[in-house]
């Protein structure tokens, strides 16, 4: 479990939140918190107060992983197999073992093609793909993907929830504005000003009672269900 | 009233391994272009406003050629504060502010914003400019429910302009006159909306689900497929 307890932080307000092994949405207005929260999970913002444990560990002594709304802000080699390596390398895992991680991770995501290409000059889609595989490369214990969905579209987002359901990464968080994407999400927490203004769990079998509505992740459970089973 | 329109005839761009090609007329009219992520929608995008050239093939202009393209807003910032980035614009600043929602923030420092109010001061200003042809590029990124209606609305003000919306978020929309799609670098016209959605092989799952279960779709927009939503048999 990630366990919140008495948190506050920025303009954060969280007496108790706990979330379990899987896949979270977070999902809220402009300003209501969302990043700062991923901020607190993965260990960037530093609680002054109450406290943040991921399977009983502090966020900063867990392994991170973190893709942002424009990757390219947050590159730090110009080859894209350097950066791929780079989370390896830092922790001083030998070069036979990360060029083997680093060509399996390339292979599972479909980008060995791109191993040689420089980062600069990479489309958006092929940038958030490598952006992706560094960010799950070291294996870790929390992924975070803040509104990375933005600027991608619906085939692209569906292979890497592929990815995250073949990964075994034991808990991935992602915060999104687009109703579509949270009906791939285990549980959903909706911020209100700093609060936790909503949290369902949405594994169970979707439930009819809820009305048909495009902002109802049920409905888009039902939309996606359907689809797949009609193989169109 | 000039109505305005652009023609590109067999225009090419080549970069690297990857070829944009595009025959198209636009019109005064609400544009959406969708396609793959790297299928060159951005690169059209740029091609239409100008800042960039075609290798082959030319670009012709009737009725004037005022012309905004929005990319990725924090980049776009060139001032310090709220008024003085709204007075950069074209003149009223006042309207902008007023437009955006950010009145009595005049003097809040831009990096103070959030990302939302931003996103919302340089859509003010682009929407209530006088331009013949407006591009905006994933205009909703970023922004919550309440600011994407408010998106929704300022498009809906311009039908005698031509706007082209690039986006992969279908379920924001403004009202769409026509459908157009980019597949590896190829530009096509899939038609007039709601006409053409019945052929449209590359829907997205809502309006595939829609369509399979027999309900007619009037449109595109926000209201159009929630009001269909409503109308789903069973």
């Amino acid at each position: 479990m990630i366990e919140i307890l008495s948190v506050r932080a920025g303009i954060l307000k969280i007496p108790s939140c706990t979330i379990h092994p899987g896949i979270c949405a977070i999902a809220g207005p402009n300003g209501a918190g969302k990043t700062t929260f991923l901020k607190l999970l993965s260990g960037i913002l530093p609680v002054k107060s109450g406290s943040v444990r991921i399977d009983g560990k502090e966020p900063s002594l867990c392994t991170i992983g973190w893709v942002g709304e424009y990757p390219d802000r947050n590159i730090l080699f110009p080859r894209v197999y350097d950066e791929l390596a780079s989370p390896l390398r830092f922790t001083w895992q030998s070069c036979e073992s990360s060029d083997l991680k680093v060509r399996k991770c390339a292979d599972d995501l479909g980008i060995t093609h791109l191993l040689d290409r420089d980062m600069h000059g990479l489309s958006g889609g092929e940038l958030i793909l490598v952006a992706f595989a560094a960010a799950c490369i070291a294996s870790p214990d929390l992924l975070i993907l803040d509104e990375t969905d933005s600027h991608l579209d619906e085939r692209f987002c569906h292979q890497l929830e592929e990815y995250i359901r073949r990964s075994g990464i034991r808990y991935v968080v992602f915060s999104t504005h687009r109703p579509e994407r949270m009906a791939i999400a285990d549980e959903m927490i909706r911020l209100v000003r700093g609060e936790v203004a909503e949290h369902l769990p949405l594994t169970e079998e979707a439930d009819h009672t809820f009305p048909d509505h495009l902002s109802n992740p049920w409905f888009w459970r039902k939309v996606q269900t359907e689809l797949s089973k009609g193989g169109t | 009233m000039n109505t305005p329109q652009i023609r590109l005839t067999g225009v090419s761009r080549k970069r690297g391994a990857f070829t944009l090609q595009a025959d198209a007329e636009f019109g005064a009219g609400i544009h959406l272009l969708t396609g793959r992520v790297g299928s060159g929608k951005t690169t059209l995008g740029e091609l239409l406003a100008g800042i960039g050239e075609p290798d082959f093939g030319t670009i012709q202009w009737n009725g004037g050629r005022r012309v905004m393209l929005l990319q990725d807003t924090s980049y776009h910032i060139s001032t310090m504060t709220v008024q003085e980035e709204a007075g950069s614009w074209h003149g009223d600043a006042e309207r902008i502010i007023r437009t955006a929602g950010l009145t009595g923030k005049e003097h809040t420092d831009l990096l103070r914003l959030s990302r939302g109010e931003v996103r919302r001061l340089e859509l003010a200003a682009i929407l209530t400019g006088q331009y013949d042809l407006i591009v905006l590029d994933e205009p909703w990124a970023g922004l919550d429910e309440e600011a994407r209606r408010w998106v929704r609305q300022l498009i809906d003000s311009h039908a005698h302009e031509i706007i082209v919306i690039i986006s992969h978020d279908l379920t924001s929309l403004p009202h769409i006159d026509q459908l157009w799609e980019m597949e590896c670098g190829r530009l096509k016209q899939l038609g007039q909306v709601p006409a053409c959605l019945s052929k449209w092989t590359k829907a997205p799952p809502l309006v595939r689900y829609l369509l399979n279960k027999g309900v007619h779709l009037s449109g595109l927009s926000r209201e159009e497929l929630e009001e269909a939503v409503c109308r789903i048999p069973g």
